[in-house]
């Protein structure tokens, strides 16, 4: 018989015997399938991120507004303005729609445009709407008639908040009108920086290796209890060899189990995904679809692995007949082999002769996987020498001393995350310094902006928003752009009452309404008496500076160093395009002034704009891939938990036997309980020590290989690293009931 | 049995809708030995558990040494179980993770000995046991038999008042079956301790100074053993 068919014939005994084992055997199969599936349903939707990128950004594309300046008005184009604002946080997309003639465009999602006072909104923003949390929001729209939702092909997930709303016209936008005869873009290839994809790449990886380990791990559930039983096949002529591939026939059905409950599981948060959203990402199911490659890599390389680490396990297992195992104890784990793969991996990531994506890849897989193969040497090292101490850390330290792999597998998954979550942390502190960008504004907390048609309207944002409850502080000023007609320069032109101006400016001295101040610096260009070409939305308006202008002293680090100040009734500022402008401080004792701010401001002018202001913003672009990083991470050490979980169930069942004589002759529940929490806790302290050093190598040299300067972030790698203990904690903790039931005596009863 | 260290009156206990003992009765002297037999199912193991304060009865009444095990708590039975009781079944109760040493010194530690000292007092009852040789070694390393005289040392480390032995050679041949009983009966005797002994076979019941059969839940006494 060639070696196929006798592997295939081994491994369907396997299956069969696994399959007629009782309720126990299947017990152990499920548990086995379920760790699996956890595993897989989590591959499968990393293998599915693709297609969600890429639906996510055709969606975006295909709403987009391809405007032009040169484009007239006519039967088939429409006039948009972009009118988003942020609700409690959640952005929400607006768009005022004025059709130029009787055919305009129609935007994606929609079956008409609504006409004017119509407004059609998503789904999720009419539930919000309908309920109190919408309540502050819906005043926005006092005034305007829901008319329709906006359908799916419009959104960019289940749970945007979205709006179209008609106009007659949008003259009074000015320059923010954009013209259109139709919707969409093709969807741009999205090039990121070599930083920005090395970073999505050793992301990728650092949030997947767990979940292969645990995998791995998972394999093995129920694996002693196997062993054993293997002996019978033994005394029947079972070569050592066959022994194997049938243990291995068995664990395939728990993998193939585990395909299919993890297939059923990832359909399940499928279909369920349309209902979250993390960090404002919402994505539809029908774009949840495994790239095909991937997928078919998952399904071949699950059941691959469950053969493989089995056949590999069991080669330390000596299977003898009449129901003898006797494991090889004692034997010395060895050092060097060990050694070969972190090494390599260093070896990879070392800044010599240039790097490469695939290289840094490649070290960064090798280095974790290092800390797998590292961890059972070193749990083993470490706890040798552990003699003295009282029983429940002896009983603790003897069965690491056994065996460290149970344990070691149980916080390798841990280990790996927080060494890859220590060096992305690292990695993302010392470059995002490239991707943060100085807002420019000093103790504001809020900004709002509106577009007014004249000042008078600007007057009434201004009140609008002084007079809002919870506002403190409030600095508006209104600017008009303006030029001068001999350099085609621009320069602001600040406009305000005496007081405003003097609070901006800083100056002090007479002012009365028709003055207009330029700073000494601009008085070349701003003479008394000289003409002033001011925009207008479609024209230009020639205006003279009042023979009376006052040149006043501006600090040279002041934002209006480079400004025209003009009481409003200086000029006629009839039809010049305004800009105002509100900064703002807000009562923390009020909650949500920051909503009715927003609703004030968008009464009156709903292209207007409020902002929540940071000392610092970091880029859009590097905020995706963190915010990418930190739902990835929430999937992780969930996954994570629920494994350790399972782990430490799939331990306890196994120890049942022996925990119920413990508890027969005497024992007490602490004993067992500190015993539990030192089993883990020894091998989870080591492991993390090990992953801060990995964690600190890999960050330090993916810096070095981004040429960046190397920093070490304290305060992050504590949090982390205790991240990490406390997952575990909360796992042991959580277990402790399944101890407390063990040890009941009915595990005693052998009839 | 006028000096009867445990006694028990009446016991009931039923699992579910699975009456286990139906009114037994049992009784047995320090330095006694008394085989408990009965056909598979017939409540012999729940008679063992309930006269060791491991389950409680449903009914009944159990006496050791003037008190009524009923009336104790978990922690009090735990305490009386470490440090009267010792314990003996038919597989899978030596710790597979310590050595054998570490496993008869393991009552010892329970009861506040230092590892030093429990470890002292655990060494004669391997040599009396015929397995010193072993001391280092794990279960995993050793044969059924050894590891059965290894748990009879364990469970006579503390000088207990009283051993429990389920099936103790339920997993042995004849030979090593026989030698285990013998080391077992003989030590119990030479500490006076009690050895209630459950069992199927009779020649594991020869052993005993006297037979009670369990059936249906309830005892019949059977006087001495053959």
């Amino acid at each position: 018989m060639n070696r196929v068919r006798v592997w295939v014939r081994d491994l369907a005994m396997g299956v069969r015997i696994a399959a007629g084992g009782g309720r126990q055997g299947w017990s152990r199969t499920l548990l086995s399938a379920a760790g699996m599936g956890l595993g897989v349903a989590l591959l499968l939707i990393a293998a599915a991120v693709p297609s969600m990128i890429d639906g996510h950004a055709q969606r975006i594309a295909d709403r987009a507004e391809p405007w032009s300046n040169t484009l007239k008005p006519g039967v088939h184009t429409m006039v948009v303005v972009d009118a988003n604002e942020i609700y409690r946080g959640s952005e929400v997309y607006g768009r005022l729609l004025a059709p130029d003639g009787d055919r305009p465009p129609l935007p994606p999602g929609l079956t008409r445009v609504p006409g004017p006072g119509e407004v059609v909104v998503s789904p999720a923003l009419a539930r919000l709407l309908a309920s109190p949390d919408g309540k502050l929001l819906g005043l926005r729209f006092t005034d305007r008639t829901i008319t329709g939702t906006i359908g799916d092909a419009g959104l960019t997930g289940p749970n945007e908040l979205a709006y179209y709303e008609g106009r007659d016209s949008l003259d009074r936008y000015g320059d923010a009108i954009h013209r259109l005869d139709h919707f969409g873009i093709r969807s741009p290839a999205t090039d990121m920086d070599p930083l920005q994809l090395t970073l999505l790449i050793v992301a990728f990886i650092i949030l997947l290796l767990p979940v292969a380990v645990f995998v791995a791990t998972a394999v093995r559930f129920g694996g002693e209890q196997r062993d054993r039983r293997l002996a019978a096949l033994r005394l029947i002529g079972a070569d050592t060899p066959t022994t194997r591939r049938i243990a291995a026939g068995e664990s395939l059905l728990g993998a193939l189990c585990g395909l299919v409950c993890g297939t059923g599981a990832f359909l399940l948060i499928r279909q369920l995904a349309g209902a979250f959203t993390l960090q404002g990402f919402s994505v539809f199911p029908s774009e949840i679809v495994p790239h095909p490659v991937l997928a078919a890599l998952v399904t071949l390389a699950v059941p691959a692995a469950a053969v493989a680490v089995t056949v590999f396990a069991m080669r330390r297992i000596a299977v003898e007949p009449l129901d003898v195992v006797r494991e090889s104890v004692g034997r010395r784990r060895l050092l060097w082999w060990r050694l070969l793969v972190p090494g390599a991996g260093l070896l990879a990531l070392a800044p010599i002769g240039g790097t490469s994506y695939a290289r840094v890849s490649t070290g960064v897989v090798l280095l974790l996987i290092g800390i797998v193969i590292l961890l059972p040497w070193i749990v083993q090292v470490a706890v040798q020498p552990l003699r003295r101490g009282p029983l429940s850390w002896q009983l603790a330290t003897r069965r690491l001393q056994l065996s460290s792999d149970t344990a070691t597998r149980a916080v390798s998954g841990v280990t790996v995350a927080v060494a890859g979550a220590i060096a992305l942390q690292m990695f993302f502190t010392g470059v995002q310094v490239q991707y943060i960008e100085k807002t420019g504004h000093g103790g504001a907390e809020l900004r709002a902006e509106s577009r007014p048609a004249d000042y008078p309207a600007a007057k009434s944002f201004i009140s609008a928003i002084r007079s809002t409850p919870g506002v403190r502080n409030a600095e508006a000023v209104t600017r008009a752009e303006l030029e001068v007609d001999f350099s085609n320069a621009s320069y602001p032109f600040v406009i305000g009452d005496c007081r405003t101006l003097q609070q901006h400016a800083r100056f002090s001295g007479p002012c009365s309404n028709g003055d207009v101040f330029v700073p000494q610096e601009l008085r070349d260009q701003f003479k008394a008496g000289s003409h002033l070409a001011v925009q207008a939305p479609g024209r230009t308006v020639r205006k003279r500076l009042p023979v009376t202008t006052r040149l006043i002293d501006v600090p040279d680090s002041h934002p209006g160093y480079y400004a025209v100040y003009a009481t409003p009734t200086a000029f006629d500022l009839d039809g010049v395009n305004l800009r105002t402008t509100i900064e703002m401080r807000l009562d923390p004792t009020r909650p949500d002034t920051a909503e009715r701010v927003a609703t004030a401001a968008l009464r009156l002018d709903p292209q207007a704009s409020v902002t929540t202001l940071k000392t610092t913003e970091v880029r859009a672009d590097f905020a995706d891939i963190q915010r990418g990083l930190y739902v990835g991470a929430i999937g992780v050490l969930l996954v994570i938990g629920a494994s350790l979980l399972v782990t430490l169930f799939e331990q306890l069942r196994q120890a049942k036997r022996p925990l119920s004589v413990l508890a027969a002759f005497g024992t007490r529940r602490t004993t067992l309980a500190l015993s539990l929490l030192w089993q883990t806790a020894i091998p989870m302290v080591l492991g993390l020590a090990l992953a801060t050093a990995c964690g600190v190598t890999l960050g330090s040299l993916l810096l070095k290989a981004g040429d960046q300067p190397v920093r070490i972030d304290v305060p992050g790698l504590l949090a982390l690293t205790s991240a990490g203990a406390v997952v575990t904690l909360l796992v042991t903790a959580i277990s402790l009931p399944t101890l407390w039931r063990l040890m009941r005596p009915e595990g005693l009863h052998t009839e | 049995m006028s000096s009867a260290v445990l006694t028990a009156v009446g016991l009931r206990k039923t699992y579910g809708t699975t009456p286990a003992l139906a009114g037994a009765d049992f009784g047995i002297s320090a330095g006694e030995t008394v085989a408990v037999m009965g056909p598979s199912g017939s409540g012999k193991s729940t008679l063992l558990h309930c006269l060791a304060g491991i389950v409680l009865p449903d009914a009944g009444t159990i006496m050791y040494g003037g008190r009524k095990l009923s009336a104790l708590s978990d922690a009090e039975r735990s305490a009386l179980r470490r440090s009267e009781f010792g314990f003996v079944f038919q597989f899978g109760q030596l710790v597979p993770e310590l050595t054998c040493i570490e496993n008869v010194a393991l009552p010892l530690r329970l009861t506040g000995h230092s590892r030093r000292a429990a470890e002292r007092a655990a060494m004669p009852w391997l040599e009396r046991l015929e397995v010193a040789d072993l001391a280092n070694k794990r279960p995993g390393e050793i044969s059924g038999g050894q590891g059965q005289r290894v748990a009879v040392a364990r469970a006579l480390a503390t000088a207990p008042r009283v051993v429990f032995a389920d099936e103790p050679t339920g997993a042995l041949d004849s030979l090593n079956g026989e030698r285990v009983m013998e080391l077992l009966t003989d030590a119990a005797r030479a500490t006076k301790a009690a050895v209630v002994l459950v069992t199927h076979d009779p020649r594991v019941a020869a052993y005993a100074d006297r037979e009670i059969v369990v059936r249906d839940g309830h005892t019949r006494s059977m006087g001495a053993a053959a």
